[in-house]
């Protein structure tokens, strides 16, 4: 599904990540490592929005560097700690995104339904907590026909009740649509969560296969 | 200043303010007030010595001695000091300094109000010179009433300033912040190009006043300064360089929300040309007044390659931050030299050139970063 080669990041030089080559299959992998060790990093170089040494190839064929535009079409991101301009309300949000992933009509209503944000989307994103920060950044993340989805540690911020709902969702896309999901976190996975996770490990300034 | 809460204001606010404005203070002094310190005027051998002395202080002895001088150099302390109120409440609620929300504010409210009052003063400096200097040759030219009050308005905004701030940290449990962004623009169509236009309307009026500001007045100074060159194309282009650079700082700030508040934009799947596109239309809208100006008021020809140059040299501004990134010392400096080579480049009358150079440079600049 994703291919790295020649992966390599450095800040002023010094190099936090180098990954040769890693194929990622199609399915779910929960990514850990502790702080600092380059989750955001790789999932960021991953979802097209910071720059890097190598490239990243979705598919076999789509490019990060080379077809960018159509790569970013089929590759989402939710950030760790998502900020947004404070004026901008969540459903103009969510046009925005549906609009430029190409998301059917309506798409959104199931996943804010599901969270219960229907009451305060209309709102500017100013007036929302972080955790409604949290929940409106994995809607956007859904939206559109993604075949993969980015999540920088999903579950950060979020509440009790959420979490399941999101783990609904990942299992109902994947079923549906068959796309994969790479999730971080600095915390080990807790098993049962979600069905046939891969966890990977990023220590010593790279990605290897967990146990 | 030895007081441990003036050291930390001194530190994050003070410091902060000034590294934030350094560009703006640059621009303002060496476009606006170096006329203020000293007015050339060619051709004035026929001239005694103490005339020319007076016609070279002409402004500053207007500045304490005219009602209108007097109204322009307290007005000016006043934007100055409505700027740096509007800087440091923005600052107050920025995640780091929150501490101070929880710490200063226990202490007696009369040392509060004396530490922020030392603060505002070092923040104040630029225009605590600006009336020392007034001073002095008041006192030279015999100009005593407005010299002596001086220093009391001076104090009075630092005061002034000072009382605001600790009421801003004192009020930190009292009535909430109802402000729900722009509440009146909320079904207005908001393309992504516009959002920084809304951030201003939201965050940024005084900075955009003081930037129009800036502009009209060097319209003014330029056409002033060469009257009889009206039909020159490089007078349109000097006045649209000077524009484009007096909103140097609009254009980091510009860079700065995008960087902050858009990175998501990045992950969107919209090709080079839609980014470049986008930026236009931005700076078109940013600098409507100007565009309006130079095409309308310097004949078809002039006033269409001035407007260009305006809009391609500010693309250009802002794509230099995509080599620089957010250094506003690294950026000062290119921007100076920058400035002093299209100057140079203007009065050889390359303006036509300038416009395809500077708009083919800033397309490289943001295809590379892309």
């Amino acid at each position: 599904m994703l291919q790295l080669t020649n992966f390599s990041k450095s800040y002023r030089g010094r190099a936090v990540l180098r990954i040769d080559s890693f194929a990622f299959a199609s399915g779910t992998y929960w990514i850990q490592g502790a702080n600092g060790s380059g989750k955001s990093t790789l999932l960021r170089a991953i979802a097209g929005i910071t720059p890097f040494e190598g490239d990243i190839l979705l598919a076999g064929q789509l490019s990060v560097k080379k077809q960018s535009v159509a790569y970013r079409r089929l590759v989402n991101f939710a950030e760790a700690e998502p900020v947004f301009p404070e004026f901008l309300t969540g459903r103009e949000l969510i046009d925005l995104f549906r609009t430029a992933k190409n998301g059917p009509p309506h798409q959104e209503d199931f996943y804010l339904e599901g969270l219960h944000m229907t009451a305060y989307v209309h709102e500017p994103v100013g007036t929302y907590s972080s955790g409604m920060l949290k929940k409106l950044s994995l809607v956007l993340a859904f939206l559109g026909q993604p075949t993969c989805i980015v999540l920088d540690e999903p579950l950060t911020t979020l509440d009790a009740a959420a979490i399941p709902v999101l783990c609904t969702w990942m299992a109902r896309q994947h079923a549906q649509q068959g796309t994969s999901f790479l999730l971080s976190s600095h915390q080990a996975f807790a098993a049962g969560a979600l069905p046939a996770v891969q966890q990977l490990l990023i220590e010593h300034a790279t990605l290897q296969h967990a146990g | 200043m030895n007081k441990p809460l003036t050291r930390v204001l001194l530190n994050v606010v003070a410091r902060g303010f000034y590294q934030e404005h350094t560009g703006w203070l640059i621009v303002l002094f060496l476009g606006v007030f170096v006329n203020f310190f000293w007015t050339r005027i060619p051709n004035q051998n026929h001239l005694t010595e103490a005339q020319i002395l007076a016609n070279g202080f002409r402004l500053v002895i207007l500045a304490v001695s005219e009602p209108i001088g007097v109204a322009a150099l307290l007005g000016v302390g006043f934007l100055y000091s409505l700027k740096s109120w509007h800087y440091v409440a923005g600052r107050l609620k920025s995640p780091d300094v929150q501490f101070l929300a929880y710490s200063s504010n226990a202490l007696p409210g009369r040392e509060q109000v004396m530490s922020w009052a030392v603060v505002q003063g070092v923040i104040l400096l630029p225009v605590v010179a600006l009336c020392l200097y007034a001073m002095v040759i008041g006192f030279f030219f015999h100009h005593w009433l407005v010299p002596v009050l001086l220093p009391a308005y001076l104090l009075l905004l630092a005061l002034a300033g000072a009382y605001y701030y600790t009421r801003l940290l004192s009020s930190t449990v009292g009535k909430p912040d109802k402000r729900a962004g722009l509440k009146w623009a909320r079904h207005w169509p908001k393309p992504l190009f516009s959002l920084f236009l809304y951030e201003i309307i939201a965050t940024k009026r005084i900075t955009y006043l003081l930037t129009k500001l800036a502009s009209a007045a060097s319209i003014a100074l330029l056409l002033l300064a060469f009257s009889d060159a009206r039909a020159d194309v490089r007078l349109a282009g000097m006045i649209a360089l000077c524009c484009a650079f007096g909103h140097v700082i609009l254009v980091f700030q510009a860079a700065e929300f995008e960087l902050f508040y858009l990175p998501f934009v990045r992950n969107l799947p919209y090709g080079r040309g839609r980014a470049y596109g986008r930026q236009v239309l931005l700076y078109g809208v940013l600098l409507l007044p100007e565009l309006a100006w130079l095409l309308t008021a310097n004949g078809f020809r002039a006033g269409l390659t001035a407007a260009a140059l305006l809009l391609s040299v500010t693309l250009l501004l802002r794509a230099v931050l995509y080599r620089t990134g957010q250094h506003m010392t690294i950026y000062l400096r290119i921007v100076v030299s920058l400035f002093l080579f299209l100057l140079l480049a203007n009065l050889f009358a390359l303006t036509g050139l300038l416009v395809f150079g500077c708009a083919l440079a800033a397309g490289i600049l943001l295809l590379r970063y892309h």
